[in-house]
């Protein structure tokens, strides 16, 4: 029998964890100020008894904003109710899909500045490659992970390489629901899952939620794992951020 | 880590969640499911949040907030004589459940043995199974109302490296009292194992039961981590709040994990978490009383019933053995929701071996639970004379 002690377990620890950074860096710097219509939505839903689990995906009327929201901005329609997952933000997106996608051990194909996630990935047991260092003729499997912000060429090109390949594309879109801003680049419909983050919606930083979109395929082990991991995205959360898309679409049209 | 597939832990959520999608398309059906409190968050403790709102306020650290950990703290000193440190000691999870799974991850090798009370809560499965443990099945006895008992962790002690102990147990209700909390954490620290100790349940306990907090058993603070939250005490199972409370070098690396996953527990939440924590605790109390009620009034129904079931001693479950019945716990949930419109979830769902009992929370008023016992008095009825044919 091997005797654990405490040292022992302190030593294993800090070594498990000595690449990952003490706080992260989602720690918000400024103060929060949230938008008056943002508590008074989430005010009335928790008095109205909103104080419960959601269903495991998410509030069905945010799901389909996010849908219509990327069908805006140029996704595929994502079915609200097998295709998309709401989470805490965009950080759990990512894990729960790491999770759903069960790639212990496969390579991930990073793609432009992932650097934030670049001890995440290692952490999950994930070999990161750039993605620019690929034969042209690499047939391998694995994942590829691409942030919206880069070059629409590069974006191209990477879709390319994703629609001759067996690589599952995550594409990262940050804060792109809730701008009206530039369109995605290009999605290989059953190949990529879309994730993002709600909390950089204006007034809503207080509260945090994310998204994961694709093909049911893919979505559904990555249901499985938000549900297994966090249960649901907090209620007030969610609330937040549906009243923070409701008043953006309001503006828009 | 590992990403291999949860297969029987998640085989088990989804059996749950299968029964609960059927009810979700049936008319009144009453609900004695998920471990949800059919009661809404108490209305002072949000107002007193909405108050500080909309702000300026402090972002959160990945940790949490200060003020919340501080409280904790407090709430240790006072109601544990235990004292915490809130700088070092406290880390604020989206719910006990991320708890749960970023200890796994934080403490758990791939290979290593993590022993576990069957039945159990099949999220300790899944968050095992994710960081690539073992599972090893600690043996409960009806006979000992499915506590845990320190001679049968003596006998697998060797196998493993973790010991989770949920008290009081969900889904068997049972209670493990502080006598045995004791035994159970000697064997533990003579064995070598860390402990989890999930204390969800803590604030509903019955019969003048105490829950013994493991970290404050002797030699067990260095290696005891405490796992707990706001959902099940406050009602508030939507806010996701929850909290770990260990050595200060654990909840630096569960606190780095946290970071790298997901990220602080929503702001919104955790001022909600302190005005619950900070504000009168009479509805504490009062949600006590209501569920001692409804505890005696399943009872009594099952006991007239014949329906034998292991004594809860805490917690908002009743375990009760519907093996007599002949059909496996699956198909009788199955039929007595569609027939006779009561969720209740199959044994199966928290291990199993447990086809020949249920899970029935303790979710709906008294009148509904009364109208549940008649409902379920016709469906056996109907099976016994089905059986009797």
């Amino acid at each position: 029998m091997i005797v654990l002690e405490p040292f022992d377990f302190a030593s294993r620890l800090a070594g498990r964890v000595a690449e990952l950074e003490p706080q992260g860096a989602s720690a918000a710097p400024a103060p929060v100020v949230v938008a008056p219509a943002i508590v008074a939505a989430v005010g009335e839903a928790l008095l109205g008894g909103e104080t419960h689990y959601t269903s495991r995906p998410g509030l069905p009327a945010l799901r389909a904003r996010i849908a219509e929201a990327l069908v805006r901005l140029g996704a595929p329609a994502y079915d609200p109710d097998t295709g998309v997952v709401i989470t805490a933000g965009e950080r759990e997106s990512l894990f729960v899909t790491l999770l759903g996608l069960r790639v212990r051990g496969a390579s991930v194909w990073t793609a432009g500045d992932s650097s934030r996630y670049a001890s995440l990935f290692r952490f999950m047991g994930l070999t990161p490659h750039d993605i620019a260092a690929r034969e042209p003729n690499d047939g391998s499997g694995g994942l590829l992970y691409r942030e919206r912000a880069a070059a629409a060429r590069a974006h191209e090109e990477w879709s390319r390489i994703v629609s001759e390949s067996p690589l599952v594309d995550v594409l990262n879109v940050a804060g792109a629901i809730g701008s009206s801003g530039a369109p995605l680049p290009p999605i290989v419909p059953d190949r990529t899952i879309v994730i993002g983050g709600l909390d950089r919606l204006p007034g809503d930083a207080a509260f945090g939620a994310g998204f994961v979109a694709g093909p049911p395929a893919l979505i559904g082990p990555v249901r499985t794992w938000k549900q297994a991991f966090s249960i649901c995205t907090a209620a007030p959360s969610q609330r937040a951020a549906l009243t923070a898309l409701d008043a953006q679409e309001k503006e828009i049209s | 880590m590992s990403a291999q597939i949860a297969a029987g832990g998640e085989q088990a959520t989804e059996l749950r969640y299968s029964l609960m999608e059927l009810a979700e398309t049936l008319t009144d059906v009453i609900l004695l499911g998920r471990g949800d409190p059919d009661m809404h968050t108490p209305p002072p403790i949000i107002e007193a949040a909405l108050a500080g709102f909309p702000g300026p306020l402090d972002p959160s650290p990945v940790q949490g907030l200060p003020r919340l950990r501080q409280a904790i703290a407090h709430r240790y000193q006072r109601e544990k004589g235990f004292d915490l440190d809130p700088e070092r000691e406290i880390l604020i999870t989206t719910g006990a459940q991320e708890g749960l799974f970023l200890t796994m991850l934080a403490l758990v090798d791939p290979g290593d043995g993590v022993l576990v009370p069957d039945p159990r809560y099949s999220s300790y499965d899944q968050a095992i199974e994710a960081a690539g443990g073992r599972i090893v099945d600690i043996p409960t006895r009806a006979a000992r109302d499915f506590r845990l008992e320190p001679e049968a962790l003596a006998d697998r002690a060797s196998q493993g490296k973790l010991l989770i102990l949920i008290n009081p147990s969900n889904p068997t209700g049972s209670l493990v009292p502080p006598d045995e909390v004791r035994a159970i954490a000697d064997v533990a620290r003579r064995s070598g194992l860390l402990m989890i100790s999930d204390e969800i349940y803590e604030s509903l306990v019955f019969d003048g039961g105490r829950v013994q907090s493991v970290a404050a058993c002797d030699g067990m603070r260095d290696r005891t981590v405490t796992l707990s939250g706001f959902s099940k005490t406050y009602a508030m199972t939507g806010l996701r709040v929850g909290y770990l409370a260990g050595p200060a070098v654990f909840i630096d690396a569960a606190t780095r994990i946290k970071a790298a996953v997901s990220g602080p527990c929503p702001l919104f939440s955790q001022h909600v978490a302190i005005a619950a924590l900070e504000g009168p605790q009479e509805p504490v109390r009062a949600f006590h009383r209501v569920f001692e009620g409804r505890r005696r009034v399943m009872m009594e129904g099952l006991a007239a019933l014949g329906i034998p079931f292991s004594q809860p001693g805490g917690g908002f479950y009743i375990w009760a053995d519907i093996s007599k019945f002949g059909l496996p716990a699956p198909e009788f949930c199955r039929q007595l929701l569609t027939g006779s419109r009561v969720l209740m979830f199959p044994g199966s769902s928290f291990g199993r071996q447990w086809s020949g009992y249920v899970r029935i929370s303790l979710l709906q008023p008294e009148a509904k639970l009364g109208e549940a016992l008649e409902r379920i008095g016709r469906f056996i009825g109907t099976l016994k004379a089905e059986r009797r044919a």
